[in-house]
């Protein structure tokens, strides 16, 4: 427990450092969403996160991955030709190999339709490095020349009440493709 | 070939308990300056060696649960007959030798304190012939016998470190005075890594001339390695510093089987033996590749598996796989001809059918996707991606 509470102290104070240093600027993406009412945003170069009750309870985090860059733990890259259940497999293969998850459980891997175009929706359980059970809900396709996937992860005990579900379901059906945005 | 850690991470494995007391020992423990002798200590006498056993057996416990430590299949069956051979009369009756086979597409093999052996199914899939096997196991058997994990232990945990003080009580006199700085706990530790892995070479030498394999297959398997590297070779390969001391080893097994067994040569290789039993290691090493992206890793599994077995309509299929996940034109083309002579080798093999649809469907070919899909579909209603072909059924008959 004791290390659990270290663990957790460390990560936030990451995080506020995060906050802090990546200050400068605003961030252009090439898609938008709708932030909902009461929730913020934890300032990333690489991703647009959001969350309500802070990063490490739960968020929503969209991603614009350039197809040219290949995955971290099985180097696998994705092609603008994949159909949506080839894409899905590099994103299983890809979390399965990643060696900071445990106990892995695929739960859903279905189509789906993301920002309009045809794409894939993985749900799936994992446990963190602190012993903490995650639930994440994993939507993703591809446009031209980039991957894009929208994810809603979140302790699976709390967090996935009708209100959650609600507001991440909003920002789902928000989510715009070719279509710039910026945050401050 | 190591009794460290697995030079390649590999996801989803542990690593062996001794490594997590190494590596937490090199950053806090002193080392101690001469090596470590162990002979007048009978085996398991004392309680730091007890409790090295008692940690391997929880940790080979733990992976077996996981499902990623195997030796009950009929390959592992077969490893463990030929390390039965290779054992030496003069071992302790205390170390019963049993060997895994770990599901990993790196090669790799390493030896627990206590006997337990592991080899990974892409060392099993690298090697060529049964005397090379018997080298890999004869060497980490050899640690075993040298007891080189409690060596490595108490080369670390001296009597100045904490965890020795925590087995033994507090040491006596001058001897508390065996801390050192990590820099040099390293250094004893890659000397005595060093010194131990010849010893095991030394000793391999003797078990396979005493087995009748030809003791050359040692020298074999270093020298491949070496050059693997230097081609930049397959993943998995030994790094630059490991490759200094493959080099280095393979001098010594030349000295060594000059001096000694100048007249040894041409023991049994095994050859065709070996590469019947390990095929079901082939394919399923072709599919931990395909899950880590090594396309032409796996075709190599794939092809070599074809040459026992060409009418295996799933090793069809899984080059099929290799070449369209590759992608690229010739690819698409290359993997179009594996399915259809996976059909064609067994028209009943659903993941083949499924395969053939896909491909069509992304060509445009909606009639043969039609076909395909829905075969694939009768015949296996219940795959896991059976909403993403319904969802592309219903466009084929828009």
């Amino acid at each position: 427990m004791i290390k659990r509470h270290t663990l957790c102290g460390i990560l936030l104070t990451c995080l506020y450092v995060l906050c802090f240093a990546v200050a400068a600027g605003a961030v252009e993406y090439n898609f938008s969403i709708d932030i909902p009412e009461g929730w913020w945003r934890v300032k990333s170069d690489k991703y647009l996160v959001i969350t309500r009750d802070g990063a490490f309870r739960h968020y929503i985090l969209v991603q614009e991955r350039p197809l040219t860059v290949p995955f971290k733990n099985t180097g696998k890259l994705m092609q603008s030709t994949l159909l949506p259940n080839e894409a899905a497999r590099i994103v299983v293969d890809e979390i399965f190999a990643d060696p900071n998850l445990t106990e892995l459980q695929m739960i859903e891997n279905n189509p789906a339709t993301v920002a309009g175009r045809p794409g894939f929706q993985l749900t799936f359980l994992y446990t963190d490095p602190a012993g903490i059970v995650f639930k994440t809900v994993y939507y993703g396709c591809i446009n031209g020349d980039h991957f894009y996937n929208l994810r809603y992860s979140a302790s699976a005990e709390d967090y996935f009440g009708q209100k959650a579900w609600r507001e991440f379901s909003g920002v789902r059906n928000s989510l715009k493709i070719d279509s710039p945005s910026h945050f401050e | 070939m190591l009794f460290r850690c697995p030079d390649t991470p590999s996801p989803g494995s542990k690593t062996l308990i001794l490594c997590v007391t190494i590596a937490v020992l090199v950053l806090t423990a002193g080392c101690t300056a001469t090596p470590v002798k162990l002979e007048s200590d009978s085996m398991l006498s004392r309680a730091d060696e007890r409790m090295l056993w008692h940690r391997a057996g929880k940790a080979v416990a733990a992976e077996v649960a996981r499902g990623h430590y195997d030796a009950d299949s009929p390959p592992a069956v077969y490893i463990n007959r030929v390390a039965a051979r290779l054992r030496p009369e003069s071992c302790p009756a205390q170390l019963e030798f049993r060997v895994y086979i770990s599901h990993d597409p790196f090669q790799n093999a390493y030896a627990y304190p206590n006997g337990v052996i592991v080899i990974t199914t892409g060392m099993l899939a690298y090697l060529e012939d049964e005397a090379q096997l018997a080298a890999i196991l004869a060497h980490e058997m050899a640690h075993g016998i040298g007891r080189d994990a409690l060596r490595a232990y108490r080369q670390c945990a001296g009597p100045g470190s904490g965890e020795w003080q925590a087995i033994h009580g507090a040491p006596p006199g001058d001897l508390s005075a065996g801390g050192g700085s990590a820099a040099e706990t390293t250094d004893c530790l890659q000397r005595l890594v060093r010194r131990r892995e010849m010893a095991a070479d030394a000793r391999c030498l003797d078990m396979l001339v005493a087995s009748q394999y030809d003791p050359t297959a040692a020298v074999g398997v270093l020298s491949r390695r070496i050059d693997d590297s230097a081609r930049g070779g397959s993943a998995g390969r030994p790094d630059a510093g490991s490759v200094g001391l493959l080099n280095e080893r393979v001098r010594a097994l030349d000295r060594r089987l000059t001096e000694i067994y100048p007249g040894v040569a041409g023991g049994k290789s095994e050859r065709a033996v070996y590469r019947l039993q390990i095929q079901p290691v082939l394919l399923s090493n072709a599919e931990l590749n395909l899950r880590y992206g090594r396309y032409g890793q796996a075709r190599e599994d794939l092809n070599r598996y074809l040459q026992v077995r060409p009418g295996d309509a799933r090793a069809h299929h899984l080059l099929g796989e290799s070449y369209r996940r590759q992608g690229g034109r010739n690819r698409v083309a290359k993997a179009l001809t594996s399915y259809r002579e996976a059909i064609r080798l067994d028209g009943g093999y659903a993941a083949a059918h499924k395969a053939l649809g896909l491909l069509h469907y992304k060509e445009g070919r909606k009639g043969l996707a039609e076909y395909h899909l829905t075969t694939a579909l009768s015949l296996s209603p219940n795959d896991p991606e059976s909403a993403y072909m319904t969802a592309y059924l219903a466009d084929c008959r828009k």
